[in-house]
């Protein structure tokens, strides 16, 4: 307790209050501009700490991961490109809010949504950690191929209305990210000759792509008279009935982020799409889903802010980084002479809690600060929609080339834009290519793992206990959409027979 | 211009059937322990859109082709196509600064931006910001040109 209370006092301080705000500012920044991550917000910030004290440095990155999970948000309501990966769901709901002129309440959602999955992630580092660690200990490699198999069920939920279709673009885009190296061998694969295909395809490339330009071509199929038309905010305030009404949402969503997040190798990304579909699978409405459902916001960006907590929890308690901004904090971490693992919260008590106790107050400051950004950035709507068309197109490519300096990349964003476009315009969901291109590498890797490791006694798997649950949730999330979207039609084809009657 | 509503399906079928031909070609030269998970995916994938090719072939023949807008989209939408598609292409020969004012320069006067002023000015502005922000603030360089190279 007096640990807790000592970290109070230092994250209190007024230097390290301006950190956080500081860090926010920035990593939101970050994170709203295509092509940039938290990660590497995060990343290119670490030499700035060098001459900081352990507990300000720290609570500098906690800032920028948090801040540029949180920023890839706003483009994605705005304009329709997902800063981050983690953020493609939040696209899907935000444009049709816009559309609808609410992009105010969209951007208060998401704000609010991502305020709260955060701190409760804050609070689970704070509270949960040694438990939670007790679980992360029980992941291995089949654990980690059931995660990702349990992912792909989210692409039952994300095309209910083509289901067949969905499952096609889904199996197709696991294809496409088994392109270059094999991630056991290291033999390339499906290069077509081109040295820059060894790498495989970059998700980020394709994600701007998918979600960006297919906008841009909507815009060019209105008659010219349109291109000068403007777009609306709307207000900002939300009703408090429409908050509470979230709140259940809001903390499965967190939990779901947490959760997720302690597990290596999946993130806010995968994260997100978990808390959509578990969002989609209780709502009430699941039609609305995909045309501005605010509970598809909440979801997504209270899964994805609560894996930033939950990623950090196997770095602190068992010195396991899980993620690459994990990884990043733990050199940080090491050059400030602080080792996580099981002793971390012994020797190192101030810091640590310093660091933890600041987490939930940088959650807390992401308000303030996402208001401010949301109340510039929906400006942007005010831009005639020639200009807009322009900018996009300008940005996405710029964005592209950003993360990896290779234009290469910007021929596969643009490719990739005019496929979505053609999916989009002939009902072929696009949001299985996210998730399968953020999977497919994990679930090639840690299927070939676990057939080496349970070579020939397949059944083996089933004595570790975290496998069989995930078996029996992965099974569960596969088959339920399927009963519920059954009944739903024996019900409508029900009531249709009863009208006709009538 | 008419068109039978499955047509695009069908399209897409054999476009995509292509496409994994091409990748079964290259499957022999992938040494079997490499093989197994992509070969799996790609037959699933190969009869998945033989399924849905064959599906819309059945139902093609009992359509009626309905008024399409097409062929009017795409008379504005291939045009901007190519012009980001040379965009990228001067990128890389004529640098970021020179090909996207351009571009932008262009491209606004193709989607009918009647103020000429505000059209220079805004092309010039928008790239010399992004130049600023990416170049200085977030150390990135973007692409010089190996015909002309502009940079500060």
């Amino acid at each position: 307790m007096a640990d807790i209370l000592l970290g109070f006092t230092n994250v209190l301080q007024p230097m390290n209050i301006l950190i956080c705000l500081g860090g926010l500012f920035v990593g939101v920044l970050f994170g709203a501009l295509p092509g940039f991550s938290a990660t590497m917000a995060v990343a290119i910030f670490v030499p700035f700490t060098y001459v900081m004290e352990p507990g300000a440095a720290l609570l500098l990155l906690s800032a920028l991961y948090c801040g540029g999970v949180f920023g890839g948000s706003i483009p994605a309501v705005l304009v329709g490109i997902p800063g981050t990966p983690a953020s493609a769901p939040t696209a899907l709901e935000g444009k049709a809010l816009v559309r609808k002129g609410e992009a105010g309440r969209a951007l208060h959602h998401v704000t609010l949504s991502s305020v709260f999955g955060g701190a409760l992630s804050a609070v689970a580092l704070l509270i949960c950690a040694p438990l939670l660690a007790q679980i992360a200990k029980m992941v291995g490699q089949p654990e980690q191929m059931m995660v990702a198999v349990f992912g792909l069920s989210v692409v039952i939920m994300l095309s209910e209305d083509n289901l067949f279709k969905g499952v096609m673009v889904a199996i197709i885009s696991l294809v496409l990210a088994t392109f270059g190296q094999d991630p056991v061998q290291g033999f390339p694969r499906f290069t077509y000759g081109f040295k820059e295909l060894i790498g495989g395809f970059s998700v980020v490339p394709v994600l701007i792509g998918l979600f960006s330009l297919p906008e841009v071509f909507k815009m060019l199929e209105d008659p010219h008279g349109k291109m000068t038309e403007t777009g609306t905010v709307g207000s900002m305030k939300l009703p408090l009935k429409e908050i509470f009404g979230n709140l259940i949402n809001g903390i499965r969503s967190a939990v779901i982020g947490i959760c997720i997040g302690i597990i290596p190798a999946a993130g806010p990304d995968i994260a997100a799409f978990m808390a959509y579909n578990e969002a989609k699978k209780a709502s009430k409405h699941p039609e609305k889903f995909g045309s501005g459902a605010v509970e598809g916001i909440v979801a997504s960006e209270a899964g994805n802010n609560g894996a930033t907590g939950g990623s950090l929890i196997p770095l602190l308690t068992l010195g396991i980084p899980g993620s690459a901004p994990a990884a990043i904090f733990l050199g940080a971490m090491i050059i400030h002479g602080i080792r996580p693992g099981p002793t971390l919260f012994s020797q190192h008590a101030s810091v640590v809690y310093t660091m933890i106790i600041g987490f939930i107050l940088i959650n807390l400051l992401m308000y303030i600060v996402g208001m401010i950004y949301c109340k510039f950035g929906s400006l942007i709507l005010y831009i005639p929609k020639s200009i807009l068309a322009t900018t996009i197109v300008v940005l996405a490519v710029v964005g592209t080339y950003a993360t990896s300096k290779s234009i290469f990349d910007v021929w596969v964003m643009f490719g990739a834009g005019l496929l979505g476009y053609l999916m989009q315009r002939n009902n072929f969901p696009t949001s299985p290519v996210a998730l399968a291109l953020l999977l497919g590498t994990n679930m090639e890797q840690s299927l070939a793992r676990t057939l080496t490791m349970y070579e020939g006694r397949m059944l083996d798997l089933f004595s570790r206990p975290l496998f069989t649950a995930l078996t029996l949730f992965t099974v569960f999330s596969f088959v339920y959409p399927l009963i519920k979207m059954k009944l739903r039609k024996n019900k409508k084809a029900k009531e249709a027979a009863e009208l006709k009657e009538q | 211009m008419k068109m039978k509503k499955s047509m695009p399906d069908v399209i897409i079928s054999i476009v995509v059937l292509i496409f994994l031909g091409t990748l079964f070609v290259q499957v022999p030269a992938i040494p079997e322990i490499s093989r197994g998970f992509p070969l799996g995916l790609l037959i699933i994938a190969t009869v998945m859109t033989l399924y849905l090719l064959i599906r819309n072939l059945l139902r093609l023949k009992n359509e009626e082709a309905v008024e399409s807008k097409v062929l009017e989209q795409a008379k504005t939408i291939v045009p901007y196509c190519l012009m980001i598609i040379a965009y990228i292409w001067l990128m890389d020969k004529l640098g970021y600064i020179i090909s996207t004012v351009v571009f932008m320069i262009v491209s606004l006067l193709f989607l009918r931006l009647k103020n000429k002023i505000l059209m220079i000015i805004l092309a010039v502005a928008l790239t010399c910001l992004l130049y600023f922000v990416f170049t200085n603030f977030l150390g990135v360089v973007l692409p010089r040109g190996k015909w002309i190279n502009i940079a500060f």
